[in-house]
């Protein structure tokens, strides 16, 4: 990152704005950057962009209170003026929630290892899943896609929390943390179709997933 | 717990086209307002988004207070047959609101092939599809834009017709329907209230009458409101006309997703093919100053990195270098770019795009659109092989090697000459490359050549014209194909089909109007796109209403038959129209507006072009 400066703001994507891709929200980002005319640092070169780094982007439909963009800006700025020209001008569903000056010892984005989510479910029928069942499993494979190809992994390892929170007919929801970060990921969603998969009745026929946290060594990001 | 909608979004391609909410999105209580006005695209949200027609009168309705304008888009086939599966109605993408209870539906008519997607949508919204259907208490269907200068295709379909610029007129509809609406009156009532303003046309007030040879025998007004004849509406002073303050930016890439300028309306050339070059004259041009005004609001308030300047015809723009130095500040200050399209070649415009970054990436556009110099003299496109060499060769010294060439395939007069010359143009175009000293050439030239197929359009000199049928397009398509022999040429043409039933929407009467809703019946919709065009279905429709499509695009008029679109008035006059094609076959040229006026009868408007010197 070249700016001087470099702040980072933690902002929310709700209701409508889960349907946003993750070029489309960067597009959106620096477009709403322009904006706030605030004095963001650009690339050098032919055709250049603000400096800015987003971190983990969630998948179309995904709604979160815990997503974070690097800016770097030519010069110290209040941080309560950053998320207050931000707020004016951002589209509703989009709110930042935070900002913070990042000095050298930030933790960078590489560094997230986790994310917490809540995720709301409709099941097929009104048996809550038996998740001590489930968890006790030896073995969990579910075929996960990768970049170049879709494999048989067990992902029972990386199941680091699964809680049942409410339960009424239909309707369950559920707490759940699996790996994040650009090494490992996991979507919380390939460990509801492995529940599909080990425990026979339970199906899912609608979700809907919210991340709650980015967490590096279980620690929140900012 | 989770809505239909969240289910249904969640499944199909582009959620976004369909939730609304963008920045600059107007929010209004619409129990505050006494008429809600939905402004319908009869295509999808990528291409509506793009339009800046709409952009202005999306806006300028929502500056009355009494009003609630809302966009609607032609849902994309995916999406579709998820709402009909649930039983959801088109809705408004601001308040989620049924078109069904606006007051009035408006559409925006662009090209004949969105036809089809019109009749869908008022389908989708439930709304019925003919005029004389449509009960109290339903909205009323509008329509407007370049298309609806012959509104007739669409006579039975359509309440009334805004013809010509809406941003005046529009407010005087509604200001009638509120005293309507207030008085309590019949949906006759209030169509004749409107009739007697200038720009509406309600084709329901007007009887057609046939000969036994098919053509009109005479058109007729039934309703003592109706005028005999319709005058378009214009904007005599474009200068410091209406701009919104800024703009909605849509969440995914649209089609034009940037800040559009428009610099001038209409176009000084007069090329005979053209219909925008007579439709829209005289032309009127905006202000250097209050554009690049305009551009530094509209940057600020969007975020925008691009801006465009959009016009006929770039470099007719007077006061162009004052202009361009204006905006060539404010996008260095604000770090975007500047694209300029249509701009013709020489000096001053080649050291402009030199300054100007993003013409590099896309290469540079010329549109000679015919082969030989006797056919662009039918055309009255005043360019001649050597304008067109001298400006390759600019462009290649200036560092350039991506050239587009332009041309039309099925022009009136064309023969298999002609169509070979395209090729041998190509060539000279190519060798002028070659013609550069050897340190100044790049890797590579690559000429695109691309032919469009001629539709002859209302209001033109060609209005008259037969259109080529398939079997010729295709021969000469294959002809021009076989006279680019070179591999930095590479061709690409338009599909004949297609321009085939434009041609037939295009000049079509009122008969078509069953036609479209048989269509509609047999599933056409997105003709305007590939991958659902279904052209043998469009052929049995006109078989089933016992139509033929020849009779409208096929078949030479004489100058004495009644056309449809006779009782609409452009200012141009049918005269001129009539010695513009009597000199078209006899290739001479005719002066564009600023070298001599030739008296086309659009002075009539008191502005414009028509009284600059
Ligand atoms: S009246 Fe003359 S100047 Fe005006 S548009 Fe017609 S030809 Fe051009």
């Amino acid at each position: 990152m070249k700016g001087s400066f470099t702040y980072r703001l933690r902002y929310e994507k709700n209701h409508d704005a889960r349907y946003i891709s993750h070029l489309d929200f960067i597009r959106l980002m620096s477009r709403a950057l322009r904006r706030t005319a605030l004095p963001v640092t650009y690339t050098e070169g032919f055709n250049p962009h603000p400096v800015m780094t987003v971190a983990m982007p969630i998948s179309v439909g995904v709604t979160s209170e815990c997503e974070y963009i690097d800016i770097g800006f030519d010069s110290r700025l209040p941080e309560g003026e950053i998320a207050q020209r931000f707020n004016h001008t951002l589209p509703s569903g989009i709110a930042v929630t935070g900002v913070v000056l990042l000095g050298t010892d930030a933790c960078s984005f590489n560094a997230i290892t986790s994310a917490r989510y809540l995720v709301k479910t409709e099941m097929k029928s009104d048996t809550a899943p038996d998740l001590d069942t489930f968890l006790g499993l030896s073995e969990i494979i579910v075929a996960k896609k990768s970049k170049s190809a879709v494999r048989e992994v067990d992902i029972k390892k990386d199941i680091y929390a699964l809680k049942l929170l409410s339960h009424e007919g239909r309707f369950a929801d559920f707490a759940v943390e699996t790996p994040a970060g650009g090494s490992y990921n996991l979507k919380p969603e390939l460990v509801f179709a492995a529940m599909e998969k080990y425990l026979p009745g339970f199906g899912i026929a609608f979700m809907q997933v919210h991340r709650l946290s980015l967490l590096a060594q279980g620690k929140a990001l900012m | 717990m989770f809505s239909v909608m969240d289910k249904i979004l969640m499944s199909v391609q582009k959620p976004v086209c369909y939730t609304g909410g963008e920045l600059g999105m107007i929010k209004k209580d619409p129990a505050g307002t006494d008429i809600r006005f939905a402004f319908c695209f009869p295509d999808s949200y990528e291409v509506g988004m793009s339009h800046l027609g709409m952009k202005i009168l999306y806006h300028l309705l929502n500056e009355r207070p009494d009003t609630y304008c809302e966009r609607v888009f032609a849902p994309w086939p995916d999406m579709e047959e998820r709402m009909r599966q649930h039983d959801i109605a088109l809705f408004s993408l601001e308040t989620k609101t049924a078109v069904s209870k606006f007051d009035i539906v408006g559409f925006t008519l662009q090209y004949e092939l969105s036809y089809s997607n019109l009749v869908n949508m008022l389908d989708l919204a439930g709304i019925s599809l003919t005029a004389c259907e449509r009960k109290e208490g339903e909205p009323f269907v509008c329509a407007g834009g370049p298309c609806a200068y012959n509104p007739e295709p669409l006579a039975e379909i359509a309440d009334f017709f805004v013809l010509g610029e809406g941003e005046q007129v529009i407010g005087e509809v509604l200001d009638k329907y509120l005293e309507w609406k207030r008085g309590g009156g019949s949906r006759k009532a209030f169509l004749e209230s409107i009739a007697q303003l200038d720009g509406i046309y309600v084709p329901s007030f007007y009887d057609v009458t046939y000969n036994d040879d098919n053509t009109i025998a005479a058109f007729t007004p039934n309703n003592p409101h109706a005028k005999p004849k319709i005058t378009k509406r214009i904007m005599r002073d474009f200068k410091g006309s209406y701009f919104p303050q800024s703009l909605i930016v849509p969440y995914g890439e649209t089609v034009h997703d940037r800040v559009t300028l428009e610099i001038f309306r209409g176009c000084i050339r007069g090329c005979r093919f053209c219909q925008a070059g007579y439709v829209y004259r005289p032309v009127r041009e905006k202000s250097a100053h209050e554009l690049v005004e305009l551009a530094a609001r509209l940057i600020a308030a969007t975020g925008y990195e691009e801006i465009s300047l959009c016009s006929l015809s770039t470099s007719d723009f007077t006061a162009l270098s004052e202009l361009t130095e204006g905006l060539l500040q404010e996008v260095a200050q604000k770090r975007v770019n500047l694209s300029l399209p249509s701009l013709r070649i020489d000096n001053f415009s080649m050291e402009l795009m030199q300054r100007v970054q993003t013409v590099r990436k896309s290469g540079l556009t010329f549109a000679p659109e015919a082969g030989t110099q006797r056919l662009r003299d039918v055309i009255n496109k005043g360019v001649t092989e050597q304008d067109l060499l001298d400006s390759a060769d600019l462009v290649f010294r200036g560092g350039w090697n991506n050239i587009k060439l332009y041309f039309m395939i099925g022009l009136p007069t064309e023969t298999m000459a002609d169509v070979a010359a395209i090729g041998a143009l190509a060539h000279k175009v190519r060798d002028a490359y070659f013609a550069i000293p050897r340190e100044m050439r790049k890797n590579s030239v690559n000429i695109s050549v691309s032919a469009s197929t001629f539709v002859p359009k209302p209001f033109t000199p060609f209005q008259w014209e037969a259109q080529d049928d398939i079997a010729t397009i295709l021969e000469k398509q294959k002809a021009a194909r076989a006279s680019m022999k070179s591999r930095q040429i590479s061709f690409s043409w338009h599909d004949a089909k297609t321009s085939y039933l434009e041609g037939v929407f295009a000049r079509g009467d009122r008969r078509l109007s069953q036609v479209l809703l048989a269509a509609h019946k047999n599933g056409c919709k997105f003709d305007g796109w590939h991958e659902f065009f279904n052209f043998d279905m469009w052929l049995k429709s006109f078989e089933q209403c016992g139509v033929s499509p020849e009779f409208y695009n096929q078949r030479k008029r004489s100058y004495d038959e009644v056309l449809p679109w006779d009782h609409i008035d452009i200012g141009v006059s049918r005269e001129f129209l009539r010695s513009e094609s009597e000199r078209a076959y006899s290739a001479d040229a005719t002066p564009n507006c600023r070298t001599a006026c030739v008296g086309c009868g659009a002075s009539v408007f008191g502005g414009g072009v028509c009284f600059e010197g």
